[in-house]
């Protein structure tokens, strides 16, 4: 079972526009989370400079000592990046179902406006069944 | 003068950790177990992937002084060599700080950004681009090595620790050598791997001891090429 630690959203200037937690220990706080948020961002950047070979389109996957870190960069520039165990399979996968749930619910909403924080009832259901799906690993996409 | 990473060489000597008494500091010691003793494994690990897929390698010392910079493969080069090492360097700063901030495991994590000793805090080994990997490791001294190598490279966080043991071998134990200045290398210039860095110093200022050193070392270089 491949367990979600945190889920996030940033725009493409670097601000967070959505961010779930799953049940990491430590709550972090708001400031906390939009400080990470522009902080991967920045960093998502530098990577790209640093690149030995050109087209480099940034970090996809890091991998700390408790945990890895998936991240899906949409044509955009709208970043999806989920925290889970180390080793979780199809985090690839779910992150571009994530995407397609954003361009569905969140883009189509006629109330949404561009880069700013989502708040889309409809995203939020079919993101927690998403994620439950995920966790008793039925997402076979 | 004391090479600051004597300490390391002096503790990780033929003790297997048990046997380690000195008083005090509980996670240096965990870190010397870690890390085994000083003796060049025979062997080096096996190269995960055939093929020349290192593009380059730095060492850092804790300062951010870059005391090695190698390149094998690096077609793109948007920096002058030294912005390019500082931004190395603050990338992995930045990343270590994230990871140590963002660990889903510890309800105790401090403030984002605040600095931590080596060994402290969630730290990471390697991230992947679609055009690169980066390995990393830290020392307990605060000895950062990088490898940046082909996406598709395995774990290379045994090689990692080879290098380090290579560089405490024919680096920090060579008395010529002081700290915090950068590696001058004798570079055996044959292979195209990460794993040719065997002759890590002077010819031109070598005792006889050193000498013997040396002459191991290529033999051992010479054994790690034919295994490649």
């Amino acid at each position: 079972m491949a367990a979600i630690y945190s889920l996030y959203v940033i725009n493409k200037s670097g601000g967070l526009i959505f961010c779930k937690d799953y049940g990491s220990a430590g709550k972090m706080d708001t400031n906390d989370s939009l400080r990470l948020a522009s902080l991967w961002h920045s960093m998502h950047a530098i990577s790209q400079q640093l690149s030995p070979v050109n087209g480099c389109a940034g970090i996809e996957l890091l991998q700390a000592d408790t945990f890895d870190l998936h991240c899906f960069q949409s044509l955009t520039g709208t970043k999806f990046f989920v925290v889970c165990e180390p080793g979780a399979l199809h985090m690839e996968s779910l992150l571009k179902y994530i995407y397609e749930l954003y361009t569905d619910y969140v883009l189509k909403n006629p109330f949404y406006e561009m880069e700013m924080p989502i708040r889309c009832e409809l995203f939020d259901i079919n993101l927690s069944q998403a994620v439950q799906k995920d966790r008793v690993a039925l997402l076979g996409r | 003068m004391v090479p600051s990473d004597s300490l390391q060489t002096n503790q990780t000597g033929n003790c297997s950790g048990n046997d380690f008494t000195r008083p005090g500091d509980g996670r240096i010691r965990l870190k010397m177990q870690f890390f085994g003793g000083s003796e060049i494994s025979p062997s080096p690990p096996p190269p995960t992937v055939s093929g020349n897929n290192a593009h380059m390698m730095y060492v850092f010392n804790r300062n951010g002084v870059c005391l090695l910079y190698r390149e094998w493969n690096r077609p793109l080069k948007t920096l002058n060599p030294q912005q390019d090492h500082k931004l190395m360097f603050g990338l992995l700063f930045s990343l270590k700080s994230l990871t140590a901030k963002m660990d889903p495991t510890s309800a105790e994590k401090g403030n984002l950004g605040v600095p931590q000793l080596p060994g402290q805090g969630c730290s990471f080994h390697s991230f992947r681009t679609n055009t690169y990997k980066l390995s990393f490791m830290e020392s307990p001294s605060g000895i950062k090595i990088i490898l940046v190598t082909h996406p598709r490279t395995g774990d290379l966080r045994e090689s990692l620790k080879y290098i380090y043991n290579l560089y405490v071998e024919y680096v920090v134990k060579n008395p010529l050598y002081s700290p915090g200045a950068p590696i001058k290398i004798k570079w055996i210039e044959i292979s195209n791997t990460a794993f040719d860095l065997v002759v890590p110093f002077n010819y031109d200022v070598l005792s006889s001891v050193m000498e013997e050193r040396l002459r191991l070392s290529s033999i051992h270089s010479q054994n790690l090429l034919h295994q490649l």
